[in-house]
């Protein structure tokens, strides 16, 4: 057998395949579709924290936290599908600052997602709420969200700026329920502020001194009913993020501790959802029990 | 100085991506030369190709571009033909753009984009010095995820050229506009490295081309 007759070779390298490169490096990069998540917390609540990655606006990734009732591996708890809570951040407040309340509303049976945004600003991409709902309704395939939340029973929430932004997407709907922590409605949304289709939560601080008391009671006697408005005494605003300190260096000294104050935060936020979740209403009645509240219903 | 930090924050924003309509920007129809150019969502080539500088050949320049965006999993491919709008003659110099942008998802569901876009130029300075600012604009539709989306950006740079390097830096911010969204604020900065060859280069403003008849 003769061999082959050698032809001459040129080195040929197509402008093609150096266009594909950097394709080819990238491509094979699925979103993040975690199964089981990081332990937060042990004990008889385990909570567990995973993180996702949404594609937006056809070219942007959202990173979204999701904070779940977990086992002691990590992998979400077994049970019928759980209500769920999108939480917005405030302005230049990062999403982990509002780690302390998630898992605080996980140990409780809630699932909490909670979306960045760019610059720090909820403002700046307002819909990242809608994609982090959306994330939650349709998980990627194999994830530990399958099945894990139903979607009749999410609501939305946001401190400060992100209250601003949450109003709106509840008024753009989807969502079954609004909390708004030391926050009011956006003014853009005052013509169809009327037709909010949920039942709402404004939660005050007293001794807030960036989102003034007055002002949160006057923009939440807007809100139309059922709604209800909860002053917690003795609270700042930056109480309601992981640490105090913007408002002792502000001079905005708080009259509660900061422990007592993410307790309080949590036991009203948790019955607000339960009973607006469970078509219920607000639960009223439910968070005057909570100790240092004023609370206001319509 | 507020605002000052807000408009740093806003352009070096590692999570404020900012596609489209063109990163680069020219007032004046440059040398031809190719780019390297690193911002801070990713890192690209574009390269520039003028053509002779003659009364009846239009459009003046072709230029193209590649960018890669690491961290969202996206390609950009531009390109784009300049017209010159002033005669280059003086310290002033005024352009416009009109090219297409097409845009590769590649991480998770894949999707692909095609817009065109248009962006207005003018500039200050020389060939080896130059300020400039302009405004850009487009129309994107995407296959899987539709649209359209309509990107609009202003911008401001500065360009230097010492022999065959060039520096320009780019600073852009703006919206992006959908029908079913709410607008989306955007901003980036872009460095590009020129690189204008060892052959003497023809400056093909209007100042060296032949006389007019």
């Amino acid at each position: 057998m003769s061999p082959p007759p050698s032809t001459p070779r040129t080195p040929f390298r197509p402008p093609l395949l150096s266009l594909l490169g950097p394709w080819l490096a990238l491509a094979g990069c699925a979103l993040p579709a975690p199964e089981a998540g990081t332990l937060l917390r042990s004990g008889p609540s385990p909570v567990a924290e995973a993180l996702f990655q949404v594609r937006a606006r056809h070219t942007d990734l959202v990173p979204v936290r999701v904070v779940f009732p977990s086992d002691e591996q990590g992998r979400p708890v077994q049970g019928a599908p759980l209500p769920a809570l999108v939480f917005l951040h405030g302005g230049l407040v990062p999403p982990e600052d509002y780690l302390w309340l998630a898992e605080a509303l996980a140990a409780r049976g809630f699932v909490v997602a909670l979306p960045s945004h760019p610059l720090g600003l909820a403002l700046s991409a307002p819909d990242n709420g809608h994609f982090t709902r959306a994330l939650l309704t349709s998980p990627p395939e194999g994830s530990l969200l399958q099945g894990l939340v139903d979607p009749a029973r999410i609501a939305v929430a946001g401190h400060s700026l992100g209250g601003v932004v949450s109003t709106s997407l509840a008024l753009d709907g989807g969502f079954a329920a609004l909390a708004l922590l030391a926050s009011f409605p956006n003014p853009s949304d005052e013509g169809r502020l009327s037709s909010l289709p949920v039942p709402s939560l404004s939660l005050a601080g007293e001794l807030d001194c960036s989102a003034p008391l007055s002002r949160v009671r006057d923009e939440a006697s807007r809100l139309p009913s059922p709604s209800v408005f909860v002053v917690l005494q003795g609270v700042t605003h930056y109480q309601f993020t992981v640490s105090d300190r913007q408002d002792v260096q502000a001079g905005c000294p708080a009259a509660t501790p900061l422990a007592e104050a993410h307790a309080r935060t949590t036991e009203v936020l948790s019955r607000f959802l339960r009973a607006a979740l469970s078509g219920q209403g607000t639960g009223a009645d439910d968070l005057r029990q909570v100790p240092g509240t004023e609370v206001t219903a319509r | 100085m507020r605002a000052l930090v807000l408009t740093g924050a806003l352009l070096l924003a590692p999570v404020a991506s900012a596609e489209a309509p063109l990163l680069t920007a020219r007032s004046r129809v440059d040398s031809a030369h190719l780019s390297l150019l690193a911002g801070p969502h990713g890192v690209g080539l574009g390269f520039l190709l003028p053509r002779p500088a003659l009364p009846d050949v239009r459009p003046s320049a072709f230029g193209g571009e590649l960018f890669v965006l690491p961290g969202t999993g996206v390609l950009e491919v531009r390109g784009s033909a300049q017209w010159r709008l002033t005669s280059g003659e003086g310290a002033f110099s005024a352009s416009a753009q009109l090219g297409l942008t097409a845009l590769g998802v590649v991480r998770g569901p894949a999707d692909v984009g095609l817009g065109p876009h248009v962006g207005l130029f003018a500039g200050f300075g020389g060939p080896r010095l130059e300020g400039f600012l302009g405004a850009q604009a487009g129309t994107e539709a995407f296959l899987r995820t539709g649209g359209p989306r309509f990107p609009l950006r202003g911008l401001l740079g500065v360009r230097g050229r010492l022999g065959a390097l060039g520096l320009a830096l780019t600073a852009r911010a703006g919206v992006d506009l959908e029908p079913t969204l709410s607008p989306t604020w955007r901003g980036d900065v872009v460095l590009a490295l020129g690189w204008y060859g060892v052959a003497p280069t023809v400056e093909t403003t209007a100042a060296s081309a032949p006389p007019r008849p």
